[in-house]
């Protein structure tokens, strides 16, 4: 398989677990409901959506310049790593086709299902503050995963061949899409592990408003956790330090969610009204 | 000198060493006047073993890690800790040959046909001109004036002299040979075909391909390459790999060109020699008739002189690139070099035979109207300064004067090269060696596509016929990816370049060389060779093994000759009763944790 052919695999298969996802955790009612009132609902959030956008381009900017800086610090944390955990990757990874299989699947379809799908069920809130956590959470994981990936140099464990790459192996034209996406020194701290457990978390908090969803976000995400060091592409330690990230970055959006009406008051009214059809009226959206 | 001299001379040398050591410890002993002191000199100042291995990345070179991980393996049951480390090439060889931060490093030295390669790698820092350090910081004088002689000798006398210094080094073990490559590539013999005329990814294959009879309208040849590094850097200063050299050769010419062992007329018409090899010979060069850079700019003398120049001024000042080690080793045979006229220019050698003089022949030419514009200035070359520049400057938009010139460069994803209409290949009227290259070579454009891996390579491009041949050479667990295709074709060149493990002889622990040796009986080349290899390499003992200089006290007999593997040969398996009795044997203790003690 092609590059190309997986790309357009994504495209399709993506979008169809993401109306399955979302109609199975808000039921059809809400699903129309939202499909009806999107525009108006994503032009309220757009300044939010801008950000995350913003955040992935600065992130394939910063792919240009993190690795001359990378190695002018010189900060190889893989040898640390491995002294510190040693061989636990190597010892989860049972060799069978159907377990490579799936968590190939998961590790890249599965993976961005788990990124959209929030969006995509949230959208179908008139109350834009899941939103607004879920958008700001993404950008603190990013930003700090950044940081952190332009700070070390972290190879994983397939690297010094302390684990079996068996995605590569397979599937090689996965490294193709891999590598468009990220660097192989940067695998500390595990962005799928921080993303998917963000999403994990913010699950808990809506379950009063969808009490489905977490049945869809608690086994994609466990399966792209193991996926990710089954794979061999990280370490346990990535994983830890992905799943406190989550936490951390979880803490400083609700924090930002009990400031922004604040900041909310620096903003012009006039810039305001592109994204907020009320402001006119003087009046609060929720 | 003969042979029992040299083993003399060499007990003579170890036996001193070995009172040095003796006599310090004794000194320290009759100093210390009271037991008391004794206790704490022992306690004190002792410390468990630990060393880091450095070597690429699995992506980049899993055969690398392998070794380092035996070796790590091994070295534990000597009771010394080991962190691996991995690095990209260019941090790797940044941090060996320019900042000489490493313990222990696994990589592919790329060797060469000349066995004078072998004075850039052992000559020691204090002596050598230049103030290029050897990676190793190896410094034997004895080597020295060895290496200096061979320069002078030809014939027999060299060959002695080249066994000298084989057998001082080997035993001193600097570093440790662990065997020569034998490089696997895939082709497709769709469009083009002449493959096996030469080694695979040289100058000289991609000149003598031909279409196949089906293709003859074949235009483009498309090489894939799981490494990028030839489309990240284009500067013939700082091509210390292979893999970019040979790019940079298709795309700058030099005066002569290597092949089948000697060296011929390239864009030199004719040379004459005058003087003797003992007080320097020189050469008067001719260049063929009007010659022109990519960029049309006429070919003169005066690019030959500032060339020459150029690579002469290669100081270590150049912190950030690391110069091409190949270049220094041919530049630092130049004393001087002169115009006589437009198209012709005199180089006087330091004292060398001509045999060796000739290589300096092989550097590629630089054109003066632009990279003296990149130099400080005219006096900036000659005093470092401006050299300086010329390595930090990655040159991706080449003007050089090769059958090949750059087209588009898009780092990470591709190059793109094509052939230069006028270039002298194409006139009518060749004779000589070029005569056979006439109207070469047959394709218009060369593309070199990088890929993440061996596999994609394999699997995505040549057997979906997008590509003609892979440039790198195919990882081993890859190989058996090419035979199950049926379109495509493996072939295996032996080369020149060994992987070696190198010390970094100048800190604490690697400046003995009894450790240094312990930790060599370490290595089970033979296990390397069939386990880590699947015999796509030649195992050997000696740097030198490839060529007709090999000492014959070297001869691979299924195992090293100087420091064969301590534990069972072939396995990779020693006890640690074993690890540890060569590092007893080497005058080192340990503590009751079982970790080796160094002071």
């Amino acid at each position: 398989m092609t590059y190309t052919e997986i790309l357009t695999r994504l495209v399709i298969v993506v979008p169809l677990l993401l109306l399955l996802g979302t109609a199975l955790t808000v039921g059809f009612g809400n699903l129309k409901d939202g499909v009806y009132n999107f525009p108006s609902r994503m032009r309220r959030i757009s300044p939010y959506i801008g950000f995350v956008i913003a955040t992935l381009l600065f992130n394939k900017v910063a792919r240009d310049f993190g690795p001359e800086i990378s190695r002018v610090l010189d900060w190889n944390i893989t040898g640390l790593i491995y002294n510190l955990e040693g061989s636990f990757v190597s010892h989860i990874q049972f060799e069978h086709s159907v377990l490579i299989a799936y968590f190939s699947f998961t590790y890249i379809y599965l993976y961005v299902f788990i990124l959209i799908f929030p969006f995509s069920v949230y959208l179908t809130l008139e109350d834009q503050k899941p939103l607004r956590i879920l958008s700001v959470s993404f950008v603190v994981n990013y930003l700090i995963g950044i940081t952190l990936y332009i700070l070390f140099i972290s190879y994983g464990p397939r690297n010094i061949l302390e684990a079996q790459e068996f995605m590569y192996n397979f599937y090689p034209e996965t490294q193709t899409l891999t590598s468009k996406v990220n660097s192989n020194t940067n695998v500390f701290p595990s962005l799928h592990s921080s993303l998917s457990m963000t999403v994990v978390v913010l699950s808990w908090k809506t379950r009063n408003r969808y009490p489905r969803m977490i049945y869809l976000t608690v086994p994609v995400a466990f399966s792209v956790i193991i996926a990710t060091m089954y794979l061999g592409i990280h370490w346990l330690t990535d994983v830890v330090a992905g799943i406190f990230l989550a936490l951390i970055s979880v803490r400083v959006a609700i924090l930002w969610e009990e400031r922004r009406g604040k900041y909310a008051g620096y903003v012009p009214e006039r810039i305001k009204s592109i994204w907020d059809p009320d402001i006119k009226q003087n009046k609060n959206t929720d | 000198m003969s042979r029992d001299i040299v083993d003399r001379l060499t007990t003579r040398r170890n036996l001193l060493r070995d009172l040095g050591m003796t006599t310090l410890a004794g000194g320290l002993l009759s100093s210390s006047g009271c037991l008391d002191s004794l206790d704490s000199l022992a306690e004190d100042s002792s410390q468990e073993a630990s060393l880091t291995i450095k070597m690429p990345p699995a992506d980049s070179d899993p055969a690398a890690v392998r070794i380092a991980k035996h070796l790590k393996e091994n070295l534990e049951k000597a009771g010394i800790k080991v962190t691996l480390m991995p690095e990209s090439y260019g941090s790797l060889f940044e941090d060996v040959l320019i900042e000489n931060n490493y313990d222990l490093y696994v990589a592919e030295h790329p060797g060469g046909i000349e066995p004078d390669f072998a004075r850039t790698l052992f000559y020691s820092s204090f002596i050598e001109e230049m103030g290029w350090q050897n990676p190793l910081g190896y410094s034997d004088i004895e080597v020295d004036e060895l290496l200096e002689k061979q320069m002078e000798e030809t014939g027999y006398k060299r060959k002695r002299t080249l066994e000298e210094i084989q057998h001082l080094v080997v035993q001193d073990n600097p570093l440790s040979v662990i065997g020569f490559t034998d490089e696997r590539r895939a082709v497709s013999e769709e469009k083009f075909t002449g493959w096996l005329k030469n080694k695979l990814h040289t100058f000289f294959s991609y000149l003598s391909l031909e279409k196949t009879k089906s293709a003859q309208d074949a235009e483009t040849l498309e090489v894939v390459l799981s490494d990028n590094s030839p489309t990240q850097d284009l500067n013939p200063l700082t091509a210390y790999r292979n893999l970019n050299r040979t790019v940079i050769e298709l795309i700058y010419d030099s005066l002569g060109k290597w092949k089948d062992g000697s060296i011929h007329p390239w864009m030199a018409e004719s040379w004459e020699w005058h003087g003797k090899a003992k007080e320097g010979l020189s050469i008067e060069v001719n260049l063929r008739s009007r010659l022109t850079w990519h960029d049309a700019e006429a070919i003169t003398s005066d690019d030959i002189t500032f060339t020459y120049r150029v690579f002469k001024d290669m100081t270590p000042e150049t912190r950030k690139s690391i110069p091409a080690p190949n270049f220094r080793q041919f530049s630092s045979l130049v004393d001087s070099v002169e115009a006589i006229d437009m198209t012709t220019a005199r180089i006087d050698f330091v004292p060398c035979s001509s045999k060796i003089a000739k290589l300096a022949l092989t550097i590629p030419l630089l054109p003066k109207h632009i990279w003296e514009k990149k130099a400080v200035s005219e006096e900036g070359i000659g005093s470092g300064i401006g050299s300086s520049k010329l390595t930090d400057w990655d040159n991706t938009d080449p003007v050089g004067s090769g059958p090949l010139m750059a087209d588009s460069v898009s780092k990470n994803t591709e190059l793109r090269l094509k052939s230069f209409k006028g270039h002298f290949l194409n006139r009518q009227n060749l004779n000589g060696f070029v005569n056979r290259f006439g109207g070469k070579p047959v394709f218009d454009e060369l593309i070199f596509n990088v890929v993440p891996s061996d596999a994609v390579a394999v699997e995505d491009f040549m057997k979906e016929g997008r590509g003609d041949m892979t440039g790198t050479s195919l990882e081993v667990k890859d190989v058996p990816r090419v035979a199950k295709a049926e379109d495509l074709r493996l072939i295996v060149d032996s080369t020149q370049s060994f992987y070696h493990l190198g010390f970094n002889n100048k800190r604490k622990l690697f400046t003995n060389p009894r450790f240094r040796r312990a930790v060599s009986q370490l290595l089970d080349k033979n296990y390397i060779a069939e386990n880590i290899f699947n015999g796509y390499i030649q195992p050997a003992t000696t740097f030198l093994s490839r060529t007709r200089f090999a000492s014959p006290k070297y001869d691979w007999e299924g195992r090293d000759s100087e420091l064969p593997f301590a534990g069972e040969n072939g396995t990779g398996e020693i006890s640690e009763k074993e690890a540890k009795q060569l590092f007893r044997d080497a005058g080192y203790k340990y503590n009751d944790k079982g970790e080796l003690l160094v002071r």
